[in-house]
């Protein structure tokens, strides 16, 4: 019984981030109706700058954070401008085409730099443990699911109080509408993506305080967080970050009952269910 | 117009055959017909996938779950049961026709991103159970022990292989041309071009969707079956992996989804380009090749979403080749 209380807890942590992924992913969705391919590289790329950032001039992940999300930002701002913009209006097969390919341009570009070794930082908290009523608790997973949670709020306040989020919500409603009010649709559209890319960010340097990076890291991470996005209903930011949370716990409890190679299949078969019983996800999403 | 356009598509077509029957006493060295074997057999399951990506518009990321499938029936009908991967491959083209119907019914439901996700998860799904699956030698792969023997899909020569790739190949083009002139074909562009439209003008769109799916998922297990008889070695990762499902979509899309002839351009122009620089440069820049296939994906998405035939007909339309028929091509635009 001890044991899967400890995965479920293990599960909420790891759930996390996954939320955080999956936040940005259904930001970007609900407000531009464009599935993200990359993110899961764009996770890698960030787990990369944290690491260099260590690697080269001493700098701790958690204080990396800041500037690791504010040059995800840039990259996803100018990304927009080059590369997303261009595909707006073109049917989805196309937007797939340009951000798949911006996945497979991303991860082997960091296999050509960088090589397939696997790489982690030694962060001095990285032993850390807490043991509350005979359940450990890793100190850096904690930190990391706290900075989750607490961007997740930041997020929500941005987007419900200031005249900024307010004309993001605007134009995830109605594009055209956003625009014949004054709103520069296409700015929006950069912050956006720019928004979604420094969540990345932020998951991915904090991710680094415990987990290893390598280039195709970012994948699963990015598969899952699509799982999550579905479950909480595609452009639902709250819904993304309990359908993190459900799925962490379901990944965990699943590895620990039956085997870890299964939680992929686990996760899908929730997937699935949902799909097919409550396909809007379970808080109801914005559909095309 | 179209009858007069015609012979002239004959004409090309039948150059287009000799040239590629009579290609192998030209390539006397086995690494040049490697390649031209697995440019015709990316060929065949592109046009595989265009069936339902490129006429039907369900841009299915799963199809290698498919090809994993087709390999592995074969093979295991082939080594535990000791019958011949002819059998085994039309076996498992019926099997995979089957479940493409089973997968393919909670995901008809689905539009846009929730079909891709769909496809990827249940090919994960289907890797995964592959990799676990002790029966069928799970991670460690199935090895096909070489006996030559043409009633064991097993040849000596690479020429043998060269030749049934591409009559499976031409059995698969001429498949997709009679589907796009057929009753499943037409309604299958109508519902790609809107679905609602299409179901609302009293076209059963699950059942055309399902027609399609099946179809492509049998000729993608054939191609399966005959990538193992090639290869002798088969592996889930190999098979299975998200990887393969994106180059059979990118070789139809490349050469223009949705098109007869996009497939076998499209992988004609990728796949010695891939092995070229995985021969050349494989050692020192590995991921080059990915590298460069991503870059031809995301301008294909940005620039020229109708491929390589799209931007083809687009410079015969700006410099009018044939300028009559060519000006119906732009109005029908």
């Amino acid at each position: 019984m001890k044991e899967i209380l400890q995965a479920m807890v293990n599960g909420i942590l790891l759930g996390g981030m996954y939320s955080l992924i999956a936040v940005g992913l259904s930001l970007i969705w609900g407000v531009m109706r464009v599935i993200n391919w990359a993110h899961g590289a764009m996770v890698m790329f960030s787990m990369y700058i944290t690491f260099f950032a260590w690697s080269m001039f001493k700098i701790d992940p958690l204080l990396a954070l800041p500037l690791v999300a504010i040059i995800m930002f840039v990259i996803g701002y100018l990304l927009q401008i080059t590369l997303i913009e261009r595909t707006l209006d073109s049917p989805w097969i196309s937007r797939l085409c340009a951000t798949f390919g911006l996945m497979m341009v991303l991860e082997s570009l960091a296999l050509l730099l960088w090589s397939s070794n696997w790489r982690a930082i030694s962060v001095p908290y990285g032993n850390w443990t807490f043991c509350i009523g005979g359940i450990y608790i890793s100190f850096s997973r904690l930190v990391a699911f706290s900075l989750a949670l607490l961007m997740a709020l930041v997020l929500n306040f941005f987007l419900n109080h200031t005249e900024m989020g307010k004309a993001i919500k605007a134009t995830a409603q109605d594009r055209e509408a956003a625009a014949l009010m004054g709103i520069n649709v296409n700015f929006i559209y950069r912050i956006t993506f720019g928004l979604g890319l420094a969540l990345t960010g932020v998951a991915g340097a904090s991710l680094m305080t415990f987990y290893f990076v390598f280039p195709k890291v970012g994948f699963p991470f990015a598969l899952t967080a699509y799982i999550v996005c579905v479950l909480g209903g595609l452009g639902r930011l709250n819904g993304a970050v309990l359908g993190g949370l459900i799925i962490g716990i379901a990944q965990s409890v699943s590895a620990y009952l039956i085997s870890p190679e299964y939680k992929m299949v686990v996760s899908f078969v929730i997937f699935l269910a949902v799909l097919y019983f409550k396909p809007e996800g379970l808080f109801g999403g914005v559909t095309e | 117009m179209k009858k007069k356009a015609y012979p002239y598509k004959i004409f090309y077509i039948v150059f287009l055959l000799i040239i590629l029957f009579l290609l192998p006493t030209f390539l006397k060295n086995p690494y040049f017909l490697d390649i031209a074997i697995t440019v015709l057999l990316y060929a065949f399951l592109g046009n595989a996938w265009n069936i339902v990506g490129g006429y039907c518009g369900q841009a299915s990321l799963g199809h290698a779950a498919y090809y994993g499938i087709g390999a592995y029936i074969s093979t295991i009908l082939f080594l535990k049961f000791g019958i011949s991967p002819w059998i085994g491959m039309i076996v498992g083209a019926a099997f995979a026709g089957v479940l493409a119907i089973i997968s393919g019914y909670p995901s008809l439901r689905m539009k846009g991103p929730y079909f891709v996700f769909f496809t990827i998860g249940f090919a994960e799904t289907i890797r995964v159970l592959f990799l676990t699956w002790e029966w069928v030698e799970g991670s460690r792969g199935i090895i096909i022990p070489f006996e030559n023997n043409p009633v064991n899909f097993i040849f000596f020569s690479k020429i043998p292989y060269y030749y049934i790739i591409l009559i499976f190949l031409i059995i698969g083009m001429f498949i997709t041309y009679s589907i796009s002139k057929s009753k499943i074909g037409k309604y299958s562009v109508a519902i790609r071009e809107d679905e609602t439209m299409a179901k609302a003008l009293g076209i059963n769109t699950a059942l055309y969707k399902s027609y399609a799916f099946a179809i492509s998922a049998s000729l993608m297990a054939i191609g399966g079956s005959f990538y193992a008889q090639y290869v002798l070695f088969i592996h889930p990762n190999n098979l299975m992996s998200l990887n393969n499902s994106v180059y059979f979509m990118l070789i139809a899309v490349a050469g223009g989804k949705g098109t007869l002839f996009g497939p076998l351009i499209g992988s004609a122009t990728l796949m010695p380009l891939l092995e070229y620089f995985r021969s050349t440069l494989g050692g020192r820049f590995a991921g080059l090749g990915i590298l460069f296939v991503g870059l031809i994906v995301m301008i294909i998405g940005t620039a020229a979403p109708e491929g390589i035939i799209g931007v083809l007909n687009k410079i015969r339309v700006r410099y009018s080749i044939g300028s009559k028929h060519n000006s119906i091509v732009r109005e029908e635009k």
